[in-house]
């Protein structure tokens, strides 16, 4: 149980952290941040820069908070997918076009698959706050080191996610993606 | 022994992750490539005149005997073409002027030896709907406007290159 809440805390962690990274990095990504919140349904008077800044530090702070292993880390994880997610469907429902900035620059319109990874995440967040209660005792060094790397290489497969839907998606014809973009 | 093997499996896993890092770096510069693809910055061909490219010097002499320079493309809005006897595509660009002219004016340059009843054809259909002179061996009209195989159009605003390209559509939305 210790190594697969290991393997979670890592994985949220590298996860959260790279969100944060990502839409804090310039002011460019920032204000896109802004835009893609603005078109989550949420009231104008709230979608502002106060909101982007306050959900990056809650990042931020995840990260950090499960880094060192403390549960707080998993609730808070669990309040931003769980929002981001809504907000996601939220776009879907209304049928508009959003690009995710999820992890800053992505001009990956917001579409079913990022519904599919947030589904995932809040699996491992999950499973990870559970083995969190039920976590005790010590960890073998080589079982920790395994279920760590494991846990930062899923992180960053799922920061990655938009590329990878892009190769399993296979080629489209050139007359598609210009369809896409006029719309 | 045991060393040996986590030594080995040390110097495995820093390669398999290395690999990673660069096979998803490898995917994201394809999706920018696609991305650039679809906004057919890719597709253009290199050696049409670009958008903003002044039309330089030239003096040509229509059909009909007149003058033809650059002074005359200073002036509002002119389509130029380029066109080659015996070249299909220029056959079809062909037709679709003669059937729906493009409501400017047309100067349409065609390359060939003027005894040669095909190009003398050539000339005299396109004459219906544009100005036509004859382009002779180092010209200075395709020295001017930066032509590009047959056929090339050219739309003119002003002195400068506002749309190039192969077919119709690429210049006249």
């Amino acid at each position: 149980m210790n190594a697969v809440n290991l393997g979670c805390r890592l994985m949220l962690a590298m996860v959260f952290a790279l969100a944060a990274l990502g839409k804090a990095r310039g002011r460019k990504p920032f204000e896109d941040f802004i835009q893609t919140l603005k078109s989550f349904g949420l009231p104008r008077a709230l979608a502002g820069a106060p909101l982007a800044a306050t959900l990056i530090l809650a990042e931020a702070a995840s990260a950090l908070l499960l880094l060192v292993g403390m549960g707080a880390g998993y609730v808070l994880a669990l309040l931003l997918l769980v929002g981001f997610t809504l907000g996601i469907a939220w776009v879907i429902r209304r049928g508009k076009k959003v690009a995710c900035r999820c992890f800053g620059a992505s001009n990956a319109p917001v579409s079913a698959a990022h519904l599919v990874r947030n589904g995932l995440l809040l699996t491992i967040t999950v499973v990870g706050a559970v083995s969190h209660e039920a976590a005790s005792g010590g960890l073998a060094v080589g079982m920790g080191v395994i279920a760590g790397t494991v846990g930062v290489l899923a992180g960053l497969f799922v920061t990655r996610w938009d590329d990878l839907v892009f190769l399993f998606r296979g080629p489209q014809s050139l007359a598609a993606l210009s369809r896409t973009r006029r719309n | 022994m045991v060393e040996t093997l986590v030594v080995g499996g040390v110097v495995l896993a820093v390669l398999v992750v290395a690999n990673l890092l660069l096979t998803l770096a490898l995917v994201g510069r394809l999706r920018t490539l696609q991305e650039m693809v679809a906004n057919q910055v890719v597709l253009r061909d290199p050696a049409l005149p670009l958008k903003g490219d002044e039309v330089g010097r030239f003096e040509a002499t229509t059909v009909e005997g007149e003058a033809f320079t650059d002074a005359a493309l200073r002036e509002g809005r002119t389509l130029v073409g380029f066109f080659a006897a015996g070249c299909r595509p220029c056959a079809s660009v062909r037709k679709q002027l003669l059937e729906s002219p493009p409501g400017m004016p047309l100067m349409a340059f065609i390359e060939g030896d003027p005894g040669d009843p095909d190009t003398v054809a050539l000339g005299a259909s396109l004459k219906h709907v544009a100005r036509v002179a004859l382009l002779s061996e180092g010209d200075s009209v395709t020295r001017a406007i930066k032509q590009a195989g047959y056929p090339t159009l050219v739309l003119v605003d002003k002195g400068v290159v506002a749309a190039s390209g192969h077919y119709l559509h690429e210049v006249l939305s």
